[in-house]
């Protein structure tokens, strides 16, 4: 019952939080979640690179928001807080909470340039909130308005999970012993490879081509339940660059959702893939280079790549998705800001039209949905002058596919000024928007079967 | 806005209740129902009942000839049945009318991922060439001739109810009231959204309108057993008030039948607060037979999470337990006895009641249901066995079995209770938590041995529906 008590203790605590860990001091991950999937696995890195060079003791909060220490975007904030220290009989304890603020679209080449990139940082340390820290980070030019505020309030909530943490120890006397721990992470192990397994193994090869010039080639293999995928002969970036630990969260993600492992995100199932980015290719980028792009279209592509590979290793009824999407900043007069993100999958679950339309001067004129198709249609007028800068992906060519399945449309964001023709947008860019200028995005996010599916 | 204490106001003084009047407090839940009769707050006749067996009617019908009551002066009533209808059948008569070119909203908003069939159908979706903008200037007028013929439309698929979603109605609703006196006019039931709410997303008010629509029929016959049940017993004219989740009185307004979802919490939350000591904060916790859920009375919920996304819902703030009363026993994937995400229900419910067929955690306390009314009668010897041979079965099955029947059970009992300990120390914000509902005597007395950090209040069962009769 050990393994299962740990699980849900462990879901109990990360059940407020949209993006978090719970792991020891290894940097094993325990459990974890987020709503952007290929993060989890993130997480060990968070850790090791933290407490590597930082003594954090029992109720310290470290913050990092570096892509290439386990980070996502630089608007995404990694808090890790020490919950208990390592002793004989137990593995000690961190929470990682991954928190959003002020997300902005601002394409670069250079990271730093990009955003304020905050290496592992204590800013609570001994009951002491590290001001002066907080302040030369709040300095910063690129740093949003309101960071310092912000900081305080997560830092304060954080302190309410650490006594709640120490509450749970006390009145539940929690056996989460090192022992115990390891037995959970080889049962998860297990549990995972078994799943695998069950539905065959064998190799698959797989290429998809980014607009910006990359080239993902991948073959991937799998026997007895563990998967090998090997992106050697893969492009180095032009455009897009995406972290080492980005590339192997992309690719777990995609065997997560495969294989119905989304529940058990932890170091036991994560150990079942095995990843080989060369040297120098786009999948293994390094600082200082942008991770944006990366982050948005090279995830996007290295899962589409997993999920045609796997299907030619596993017969499946399941549908071929895109994981691709546009992200459109609109700044008006007065630098009010509109970043949207665009996915046919999920796009407008929380898109309130009447909000944005009294937030910004922006008429929508029509938001068409197919959710079988996973198609998607939106068109809206700007009323006044704006600067449009926009992300996207696949506008160009779609990606080469495996039978049965095939790409018959791209996405598409065009513009319309009053009394010309639609022109179509490359795949990113800024540009200046006249008022009464009409957007239209068409967005797909499925493949087309060719001919019918293996089952 | 009104406010609360408004409306309080407003209630209490064209309600008052006399010392002398007998008033009945009904709570309908999904399976079961309690019926309380009060006389200046004292208990009169007290029951609780599984409606599988006696229904709504014929159970109300039943309690108060067996209190020998003739006459009452009001009735209130709480319930919950309306999650039933929404999990199974939801309302099929409903039309939508939108602005034009967003007519497919409830598809475009339906979190990916949800399980739950379209909140409407697609061919009860209509489009109308109007617009309104976020200042609330009219754009676009809705013409003669398109409406005549959406009525035409509405008619041909023999549409009772309909919803009329404009964009920017709340700044200038002249193009929804144009429409909706006209559907008026032509003999349908229309719904809008409250205009009201202060609330930022337009699918949410959207989704409580079609929500109110499509529960419209079920709540009327709900409405017409308690009113069939208690006619010669109230006074002539009168009928049972619902309460809703903002602690509204209310019989024919279509608009707070989802709410009414929430009217007890709205209660129990507003009675306690009353009692208990002026900055005293404190939670409750109910542990009813359907539903364990802590409640926390000083804060709102703005949304209900439903399974079409997000619902305005002006409630108190609830979070339900992970572990409810009828939770199923199963085999976790490390192989190891757990309880699962799924709540069943008591249709069929716990094994100990005779006709289950899963394991649940009321199960495990089966044997100490003695004098709780309700399950005390529907405990079957044969079940509590049954039970025990399928969990022993199970616990057989795993990686690593627990050696003797009683340690599993004890072992299982220690593990429920461990875990909704460990929801109350990571979800209360105060030390003192006020357990409530049929189960609370039991499980209110478990945790309050486990969790000596926190003050424990057990009220009686009885409360749970008396409460819901006091301070109109």
């Amino acid at each position: 019952m050990q393994s299962s008590w740990f699980y849900e203790i462990a879901d109990l605590f990360l059940q407020p939080e949209v993006s978090a860990a719970l792991a020891n001091f290894e940097g094993e991950v325990l459990h974890s979640k987020s709503n952007l999937g290929f993060e989890t696995t993130g997480f060990r890195a968070t850790v090791e690179s933290s407490l590597k060079y930082i003594a954090a003791k029992p109720g310290d909060v470290v913050l990092t928001n570096d892509p290439y220490s386990g980070g996502s975007f630089l608007h995404r904030y990694n808090f890790l807080l020490v919950l208990a220290s390592p002793s004989p009989s137990s593995p000690g304890f961190v929470l990682c909470v991954r928190r959003d603020f002020s997300p902005r679209l601002n394409p670069c080449d250079r990271l730093d340039e990009e955003g304020l990139r905050i290496p592992p940082t204590p800013i609570y340390q001994g009951d002491h909130v590290m001001t002066p820290i907080i302040e030369a980070m709040s300095m910063h030019p690129l740093c949003a308005e309101g960071f310092s505020t912000w900081l305080q309030s997560v830092t304060t909530e954080l302190n309410l999970y650490f006594t709640k943490w120490q509450n749970l120890e006390k009145s539940l006397k929690l056996p989460f012993s090192t022992p115990q721990i390891k037995k959970f992470l080889n049962f998860s192990n297990h549990f995972a490879t078994e799943k695998i397994s069950e539905r065959g193994e064998g190799e698959g090869r797989s290429e998809v081509r980014l607009d910006s010039g990359e080239v993902i080639k991948l073959r991937l293999e799998i026997h007895n339940g563990l998967v090998k995928a090997d992106f050697g002969g893969t492009s180095p970036g032009f455009k897009c660059h995406l972290p080492d630990g980005a590339t192997f969260g992309a690719c777990y993600d995609a065997l997560s959702e495969f294989y119905n492992l989304q529940f058990f995100r932890n170091s036991g199932t994560f150990s079942i893939l095995q990843v080989t980015k060369p040297l120098g290719c786009f999948l293994n980028a390094k600082y200082p280079s942008s991770a944006h792009r990366g982050l948005q279209s090279g995830v996007a592509a290295v899962k589409l790549a997993m999920n045609m590979a796997l299907r030619q290793i596993v017969k499946t009824s399941q549908a071929l998705n895109t994981e691709s999407e546009l992200r459109l900043e609109m700044v008006f007069p007065e630098n009010r800001r509109w970043l949207s993100q665009w996915t046919p999958k999920a796009s407008g679950e929380a898109l309130s039209i009447e909000n944005v339309e009294a937030t910004y001067p922006i008429e929508f004129i029509k938001f068409e949905k197919n959710l079988e198709k996973a198609s998607m249609h939106v068109e809206f007028k700007t009323l006044q002058p704006c600067q449009l800068r926009w992300h996207s992906d696949f506008t160009l060519h779609a990606p080469r596919l495996p039978a049965p399945w095939k790409a018959t449309s791209v996405g598409l964001l065009e513009t319309q000024t009053l009394g010309s023709e639609w022109a179509k947008l490359s795949s990113q860019g800024n540009t200046d928007i006249a008022p009464g200028t009409t957007l239209r995005i068409q967005l797909w996010g499925q493949f087309e079967r060719a001919e019918k599916a293996p089952v | 806005v009104t406010s609360f204490n408004n409306i309080c106001k407003d209630i209490q003084g064209s309600m008052a209740v006399a010392e002398s009047d007998v008033i009945l407090a009904l709570y309908v839940g999904e399976s079961f129902a309690e019926a309380h009769l009060s006389q200046n707050k004292k208990k009169l006749h007290f029951h609780r009942w599984y409606l599988g067996k006696d229904g709504l009617k014929g159970g109300l019908i039943k309690f108060m000839q067996e209190s020998g009551i003739e006459k009452i002066s009001k009735a209130y009533v709480a319930s919950r049945f309306p999650e039933k209808v929404l999990a199974y059948r939801l309302g099929g008569s409903v039309a939508v009318l939108t602005t034009q070119g967003f007519e497919n909203w409830p598809g475009t908003r339906q979190p990916l991922n949800s399980k739950a069939s379209a909140l409407s159908s697609m061919d009860l979706l209509f489009a109308v060439d109007e617009r309104t903008t976020a200042a609330g200037v009219v754009e676009r007028e809705v013409g003669d001739v398109e409406l005549t013929e959406i009525v035409e439309k509405l008619k041909q698929k023999q549409a009772k109810r309909i919803c009329i979603h404009f964009l920017n109605a709340a700044q200038n609703s002249q193009n929804q009231q144009k429409v909706k006196s006209l559907l008026q006019q032509q003999g349908f039931e229309v719904f809008t959204p409250d205009q009201d709410a202060l609330q930022p997303d337009e699918a949410a008010l959207w989704r409580k309108n079609i929500l109110n629509a499509s529960l419209s029929g079920t709540f009327e016959e709900v409405q017409e057993d308690v009113h069939t049940a208690l006619q010669t017993h109230l006074p002539e004219g009168q009928r049972a008030f619902f309460i809703s989740g903002e602690g509204q009185l209310f019989d024919k307004e279509n608009q707070h039948r989802l709410s009414s979802l929430w009217g007890a919490s709205h209660i129990w939350a507003r009675g306690l607060q009353q009692k208990s000591k002026p900055n005293l904060p404190f939670e409750i916790l109910y542990l009813g037979l359907e539903m364990f859920t802590l409640l926390h009375p000083q804060k709102k919920n703005k949304t209900w999470q439903s399974p079409w996304g997000q619902v305005q819902s002006d409630r108190v703030q609830s979070h339900p337990l992970a572990l409810q009363p009828t939770t199923a026993i199963e085999l976790s994937p490390w192989n190891e006895l757990s309880f699962s995400r799924t709540s069943i229900g008591y249709e069929p419910g716990p094994m100990f009641m005779g006709r289950g067929q899963l394991p649940t955690l009321l199960d495990l306390w089966g044997a100490e249901t003695e004098g709780i009314l309700g399950l005390d009668d529907r405990r079957s010897p044969q079940g509590l066995q049954k039970f025990k041979n399928q969990l022993w079965a199970l616990n057989k099955a795993a990686a690593q079995p627990i050696e003797s029947e009683d340690n599993l059970q004890s072992s299982l009992k220690q593990w429920a209770l461990q875990k909704l300990a460990a929801e109350l120390i990571l979800n209360c914000e105060s030390r003192k938590i006020i357990c409530l509902g049929a189960l609370a005597p039991l499980f209110g007395a478990e945790l309050k041995k486990r969790l000596p950090e926190f003050n424990f209040e057990i009220l009686a069962e009885t409360e749970t529906a008396s409460m819901l009769g006091q301070g109109h």
